[in-house]
């Protein structure tokens, strides 16, 4: 192996984008400590940053076979991880989700997120991998329901239901048919809206029927799904009321309509974006965000530092922000073209797959597009373990892309 | 066969690249519309609604905090507070604010005499917003202050406290300060001022605090009041006409004094009354000021009116000889009694000895329209014009509606309904050799810094007779008190002229013996009159005649007004023929005030309340906390500096003592020490069981067991 210069083996533009949002986010953190009137949170986050662009070189000069050959094994670590978990952890906001190592708290249920993805794209570049085949579909879809029925358990529906963001593209990346996908989706899709409105679901339906038609595959198949769907929406429509918990139907009302309830359930919806609403083009200005400042917004550090973003540096602020965030996202789907390997462009399509998720459903939240669900914004949010995983899964695209030329078919 | 597998393998290869190029194609528009979703909510949110969430957010952090006008006080004629707004200051800071907090706290703790340290350690805090001292007196906010200490906040609250002196008169405000009654409701709007107001931020928690730089106007105080009343004045008025009250066993009763020469009220005193401090006394029974509200049918004191008339129109001389029939007189087939039957006598005696036959027979003889006339002449049937609220104009029928016997029986002083200030107005214009002056109790308005806005002048409302008939009229009311029925209104060691009057009650239509009006009415000193007051008694039980009930009032109110240190001593002493005695000046010089109730109150605090009542304290013990028990009692009258003994409560350990196993002596001191009371059981010398508890919460009692 010659060697190259430097410049061919770091890839600037993930690079500058990962830490241009590791920035943004020690800045929102800052703010909102600042608020809260306790430097403590910005401490800690600071000293993870350090902690996770350390690993981040670690990761970035493993030799590239490691990445998949022990890909079995992080996933197996994590899992047992997982497992301590609802063993030893300690309750945190309501839902055990923490593990203590040496004095410091980790969340296992953030790098899982990572080594699972890993483990899913070791298996389905195998050679002999026919993910066509039942048997290794079921395989497939195993090795991420394991984690997520660990999480679960602990219970954090918000993080599990991240999981499910990169199973869909990885194993439609791995060859599965689309279509397949299309049909197992029209039942769980019509189930939620007919929930929500059953007449929004005649709509619904007859935008399913036409996408049916367009992929002119089996009759039969399509009808079976498109029938089932029709059915579990009504059923959803009826029993729903019944099955779902009284503060999950009370997310979900307060989704449709944030001022329907002010100081309960609809506080948070409503905070985030009078919040990000005050903020206007140009923001209050850094640390002069009353919302922030005053701890009107909830779980400000965290799950709503959007909120500080948006407040602060107004619609500016926000739009550089997200424009960092798809350079980063379309670098990562550009170098799965260039790097020309499976396993590569497996685990680059779940990565994506995750980041994309995290920031449509966190930022949707604030803005009121999607229901306010536990999930943090990448890079952005307090929380070292997220941090840690975040910037581990940036240094594998970046270890691919420093090993591309030997990496092929 | 080459050729073609290599043909198929790069033909598979071509499939697969398109493939991935589109799947590509697919994930990359995806995420764009997305992103498009996302930046097009944001712009509506950002651009379009923002407007709206940034009213939203200012509705939810910002809080606009009224800073209330400190309320205009209101003063007697020599600027003693009769009441007034105390106003405390706290003083708080926003740390983030504050440059140089060496400063800052040095200052204070040479102002407040705490430690330096202390106040460093707040300011120190990591908050927005600290209290660093509350409830001061504005002489030490003034203090500090003037020393332009950045990012302190001083915030004020007000409570007014009342002298308890004309209560009825001054009135009372309600928890918002806003003036409900008397005076305090007349002149609400001068007394009021302009409230400030203070921007507060607001934190999700609902903390509000001030902060340096935002919006804020400063109140502008109101204006004070000046009135004509004289504390010293008005304080023997209300003591004698509670003495009075108490005397003659009547279940209500008025005092009201002027100056005959100015029109000026000196007191107006109304029983029952009420503690203006204690907002439980106001009843409606007790916050009426009778000296204006309140008809009723004057009797012998009207007969003025007759004397007046028949003097002007040379009817009635002081010596002509009139037929008072021994007491029993027929007119229209109705009879009039005289309670003392005279046979002839002169004109002067049958006022003296208040004839009521003498006193219809004249006015027979002067006439329905001329007694009218005069009747009106002096102001009864309208109002006076005084600038107090609710008065009553009474009633004086016009003569067209007068019976055959109305007039004979108007002139002792019935089927007319006269107030007690209408009464003493028209004696005051006797006084005032005939001259009526224009009643009022508003001397000047103040301005906040003390300068008068507006004074009112003495004005004459009418002549109501010449200076000649004024002149012989009062030798006729000399005589009444000099040797007539009101020898019991004279006061010591100065001449007076008066009248009683003596009127039995129309109850419900009728009259009812055993209820009577029974007054006096009378000036001093009767050469040059200086003062009038007149003394209603009501229901009086021990003895209804106005010589009785109220002529005896009226003497002591005049002994000690014309004794008394103050202003009108003077004024009467300088025209008065017969010097009052020297000797009683400092037996009646004595001025008393009313103890407020200070419980609850830091001794700072307490300092100043008393300071406004003219009190001072003394401590029965070293205590550092609030006070918790004051040896005499709020409401009692004492004299004015007097030291009010008070129990201060321990402010660091406000926990029962352990007293078990102690000496009585030593278990009641160690109480004592915290201002509770011990009651003992048993006769043993040792403590063996306590209630509370040690370490319980003291709750001002304390029971004790002691050992057999």
């Amino acid at each position: 192996m010659k060697e190259k210069k430097l410049t061919e083996q770091i890839d600037f533009t993930l690079l500058v984008s990962m830490l241009l949002l590791i920035g943004f986010g020690l800045l929102a953190i800052y703010s909102a400590s600042n608020g809260a009137g306790s430097m403590r949170n910005f401490n800690k986050q600071l000293m993870w940053s350090g902690i996770s662009i350390a690993v981040f070189v670690l990761i970035y000069f493993l030799p590239y076979r490691v990445l998949q050959d022990w890909s079995y094994i992080a996933y197996g670590i994590s899992i047992v991880g997982l497992v301590l978990v609802l063993i030893l952890a300690r309750r945190i906001a309501g839902s055990e989700s923490w593990l203590e190592i040496g004095g410091a708290s980790f969340q296992p249920s953030e790098v899982t997120k990572f080594t699972t993805i890993l483990a899913l794209a070791n298996f389905l570049s195998r050679k002999n991998t026919d993910i066509k085949s039942f048997k290794d579909f079921s395989i497939a879809v195993a090795i991420v329901l394991l984690p997520v029925a660990l999480i679960l358990r602990q219970p954090d529906a918000g993080t599990a239901l991240m999981y499910l963001t990169f199973i869909v593209p990885m194993i439609v990346v791995g060859g599965f048919d689309f279509f397949y996908i299309v049909l197992l989706a029209i039942p769980i899709v019509f189930a939620l809206v007919g929930f929500l409105n059953l007449s929004a679901l005649i709509f619904v339906g007859i935008a399913a029927m036409i996408v049916i038609a367009l992929f002119r595959r089996s009759l039969i198949l399509s009808t079976l799904s498109l029938g089932a769907g029709a059915g579990l929406g009504i059923m959803s429509s009826v029993y729903a009321a019944r099955i779902l918990k009284p503060h999950q139907q009370k997310r979900l009302a307060t989704f449709l309509d944030p001022m329907s309830d002010p100081q309960g359930a609809g506080y948070n919806a409503l905070q985030a974006k009078v919040a990000i609403g005050s903020g206007g083009l140009t923001g209050k200005g850094f640390l002069q965000g009353t919302q922030t400042q005053l701890k009107f917004i909830p779980a400000q550090w965290t799950d709503f530092i959007f909120c500080v973003i948006g407040e602060e540096f107004g619609f500016i602020g926000c739009a550089v922000l997200l424009i960092t965030f798809l350079v980063l996202l379309l670098r990562l789907t550009v170098l799965a073209d260039i790097i020309k390997n499976k396993f590569t462009a497996l685990v680059l399509a779940g990565i994506i797959s995750v980041f994309t998720g995290h920031l449509i459903i966190n930022v949707g939240m604030t803005i009121g597009l999607t229901p306010v669900v536990g999930v943090p914004l990448p890079f952005l949010s307090y929380g070292g373990s997220s941090l840690l995983a975040n910037v581990i899964a940036v240094a594998l695209a970046m270890n691919f892309y420093r090993n591309r030329r030997n990496l092929s078919f | 066969m080459e050729f073609f597998r290599k043909h198929k393998q790069e033909r598979e290869t071509e499939k697969r690249e398109r493939e991935l190029n589109t799947r590509m194609l697919v994930a990359v528009s995806g995420l764009f519309v997305f992103a498009a979703l996302i930046i097009g909510r944001l712009l509506f949110i950002q651009i379009i609604e923002a407007p709206e969430y940034q009213a939203r957010a200012r509705k939810q952090y910002e809080s606009r905090l009224i800073v209330k006008a400190k309320r205009g006080t209101l003063y007697d004629r020599s600027m003693n507070r009769l009441a007034s707004s105390l106003t405390y200051v706290s003083l708080a800071a926003d740390p983030s604010m504050i440059e140089n907090k060496e400063e800052v706290a040095a200052a204070f703790a040479e102002v407040f005499g705490k430690s330096k340290a202390g106040y460093l350690q707040k300011l120190s805090e990591r908050t927005r917003f600290v209290w660093l001292e509350r409830r001061i007196s504005s002489e030490k906010a003034g203090i500090v202050s003037a020393k332009k200490l950045s990012g302190v906040i001083a915030m004020k609250e007000q409570n007014r406290h009342y002298e308890n002196l004309a209560a009825q008169v001054l009135g009372f405000t309600d928890a918002d300060n806003t003036g409900i009654s008397g005076l305090e409701q007349s002149l609400n709007d001068t007394l009021k001022g302009r409230d400030g107001f203070l921007v507060m931020q607001r934190t999700a928690s609902g903390k509000a605090f001030p902060r340096v730089g935002y919006p804020h106007q400063e109140a502008a105080d109101g204006k004070s009041a000046m009135l004509t009343i004289d504390i010293t004045v008005q304080a023997i008025a209300e003591d004698e006409l509670r003495r009075g009250i108490v005397a003659s066993g009547s279940s209500a009763g008025t005092v009201i004094i002027i100056d005959v020469r100015t029109g000026e009220i000196l007191a107006i005193a109304n029983y029952p009354d009420f503690d203006a401090n204690n907002k439980l006394t106001y009843t409606p029974e007790a916050t009426r000021n009778r000296a204006i509200t309140d008809g009723f049918e004057p009797g012998s004191t009207f007969k003025l009116v007759q004397a007046t008339a028949a003097t002007e129109l040379g009817l009635r001389k002081a010596d002509d000889k009139v037929n008072a029939e021994n007491g029993k007189f027929k007119i229209k087939n109705r009879v009039i009694t005289d309670h003392e039957p005279l046979g002839t006598v002169t004109y002067k005696q049958s006022i003296a000895h208040s004839s009521n036959i003498v006193a219809a027979k004249t006015a027979i003889i002067i006439g329905e329209e001329k007694f009218y006339k005069y009747a009106a002449g002096f102001g009864f049937g309208a109002k006076t014009g005084i600038d107090l609220q609710g008065e009553v104009r009474g009633q004086l029928k016009a003569t067209k509606e007068w019976s055959g016997i109305t007039l004979p029986w108007m002139s002792q002083g019935y089927e007319v309904m006269v107030t007690p200030l209408q009464v003493l107005c028209a004696y005051a214009a006797l006084a005032n050799n005939g001259v009526q002056m224009q009643p009022f109790i508003i001397k000047k308005i103040l301005s906040p810094d003390g300068k008068v806005f507006a004074e009112k002048k003495p004005a004459e409302l009418r002549r109501v007779m010449k200076p000649k008939t004024a002149a012989d009229v009062k030798e006729y009311f000399r005589a009444v008190v000099d040797s007539g029925t009101g020898i019991s209104a004279r006061p010591e060691g100065i001449d007076a002229a008066g009248k009683t009057g003596t009127a039995q009650k129309l109850v419900g239509g009728t009259y009812k013996s055993g209820s009577y009006a029974s007054s006096f009415v009378g000036f001093f000193p009767v050469d040059k009159p200086r003062v009038a007051a007149i003394v209603m008694m009501d229901n009086p039980t021990n003895g209804y005649y106005g010589s009785i009930a109220a002529a005896p009032v009226f003497s002591r109110i005049a002994s000690r007004i014309a004794t008394a240190s103050g202003e009108y001593q003077e004024k009467i002493q300088a025209v008065a023929v017969r010097k009052p005695s020297r000797e009683k000046d400092f037996l009646d010089s004595v001025q008393t005030v009313t103890v407020p109730n200070v419980c609850g109150l830091a001794a700072e605090e307490a300092r100043e309340l008393l300071k406004v009542h003219r009190l001072d304290f003394k401590r029965e013990n070293e205590m550092k906390g609030a006070v918790i028990s004051q040896s005499i009692k709020a409401g009692t009258r004492v004299e004015v500096w007097s030291k009010v003994p008070l129990m201060f409560e321990d402010a660091n350990a406000s926990k029962m003592p352990s007293l078990v196993g102690l000496k009585a002596d030593r278990a009641i001191y160690e109480a004592k020490q915290l201002g509770i009371k011990v009651s003992m059981q048993g006769t043993g010398g040792i403590v063996v069981s306590q209630r509370p508890k040690a370490g319980d919460k003291p709750n001002g009692d304390c029971q004790i067991v002691m050992s057999n």
